[in-house]
């Protein structure tokens, strides 16, 4: 089994449903260093079935991913990180290193993020992931987003996954919907389209509603 | 506003109308008539509390600051460079011709001093149309440094000011 095996328990489903809340609490150090901790827990709700779907709930994870962040310019940053997952009564470790830049346009700004990351269980093969995202950052009201108005971000990555000698990939789609409560509290509500397996025919369509909060504590 | 004004900013709060100080209010009148839906901020930084109200006026997006009083700071309009008058661009395109791989990302014509002296003298009221400085968003080589910048510009082209940009707030698009 190639891709996820972290998620075992779900491999085998064809297209499920399921929630996915997020906390990241970040804080810069100075002008170039800053330190981030995501919170991320996956709940599968519903499951595709011959006739539909059936409400089938299953915990599958949690995950907690400090970062360390370099500005390098103006929208350039590089970033590591360390993931452990808690999945299924065992430990996943996982090292990630990315490249971000950011372009501001007239009204709205594209975000561009390079990601490759290593992932390390016990009793499996390392899996490695190089990945792409773009994102467009889309103010509701104005130019620019300032406080109590909405945003829309719109995005899609593509992931390229290895493990042992089997190559897969994984396209997600994603579309959220962000309100600027103050200048450190962000609130985001949206959709995560994953879809994956289409190069080993084992292929998967996975929807998360994301429901992320961003703090500047 | 600008990332360098999120970089600037400690605080910046919506506020009611009711909140801001009748002088602004009335400045706001003489200098752009007949605006509607205007929204209030009040943004709070260690150098004192200013409020800034936001609308568009004629097609153009306007930001208007007033010190914790009341007494305009400055007023700052977006421009498209398509619509600009070639007069207008002549002099500030001399200036952005001499930085290596320049590119235009965001242009503000800003109008700053007292309300009597901004405001036309032929009665009618309203802002005097000739820009005192621009402000310029671009992405070029200064200070021997690729990036994004902030300058401001006389209308002949001089470069009054430089500040880079700190594309602030995007932890939502590069960390999640």
């Amino acid at each position: 089994m190639l891709i996820l095996a972290q998620i075992s328990l779900s491999a085998q489903t064809e297209q499920s449903l399921g929630l996915l809340p997020q906390v990241t609490m970040s804080r810069s150090i100075n002008e170039q260093w800053s330190v981030a901790l995501q919170l991320e827990s996956m709940q599968r709700t519903h499951q595709a079935v011959e006739d539909g779907l059936s409400s089938d709930y299953l915990y599958i994870r949690t995950d907690i991913t400090p970062i360390l962040s370099y500005r390098m310019s103006s929208g350039e940053s590089l970033a590591i990180g360390y993931m452990h997952r808690f999945v299924n009564g065992k430990d996943v470790h996982r090292t990630l290193q990315q490249y971000a830049w950011v372009q501001p346009k007239e009204g709205y700004r594209i975000a561009h993020r390079l990601r490759s990351d290593q992932t390390l269980r016990k009793g499996a093969s390392p899996i490695i992931r190089m990945r792409y995202r773009i994102s467009f950052d889309i103010p509701l009201e104005g130019m620019s987003q300032n406080t109590g108005e909405f945003y829309l971000v719109p995005a899609m990555e593509q992931l390229i996954i290895g493990q042992s000698d089997i190559l897969d990939g994984e396209t997600r789609f994603l579309l959220r919907l962000g309100r600027t409560l103050s200048v450190k509290t962000k609130v985001e509500i949206g959709l995560d389209h994953r879809f994956d397996g289409y190069l080993v025919e084992e292929e998967r369509h996975r929807s998360w509603l994301i429901l992320a909060l961003f703090l500047k504590p | 506003m600008s990332a360098q004004e999120e970089a600037k900013f400690e605080l910046e709060e919506r506020v009611s109308h009711l909140e801001v100080p009748e002088i602004a209010k009335d400045s706001l009148c003489l200098l752009i008539p007949s605006t509607t839906r205007i929204r209030w901020y009040k943004d709070i930084s260690h150098i004192g509390q200013t409020y800034e109200a936001k609308f568009k006026h004629e097609g153009s997006r306007y930001s208007v600051e007033f010190d914790s009083l009341g007494h305009l700071a400055d007023i700052e309009v977006e421009l498209s460079w398509k619509h600009m008058q070639a007069s207008e661009k002549t002099a500030l395109n001399r200036s952005f011709s001499s930085i290596q791989g320049f590119k235009l990302q965001r242009i503000q014509a800003q109008w700053t001093g007292r309300v009597i002296d901004l405001t036309r003298r032929d009665g009618s009221n309203g802002l005097i149309p000739k820009a005192m400085a621009y402000e310029v968003e671009f992405k070029g080589e200064m200070n021997e440094r690729f990036a994004y910048w902030e300058g401001l510009f006389t209308p002949e082209g001089e470069l009054l000011d430089l500040k880079e940009v700190l594309l602030k707030d995007v932890e939502n698009l590069n960390l999640n």
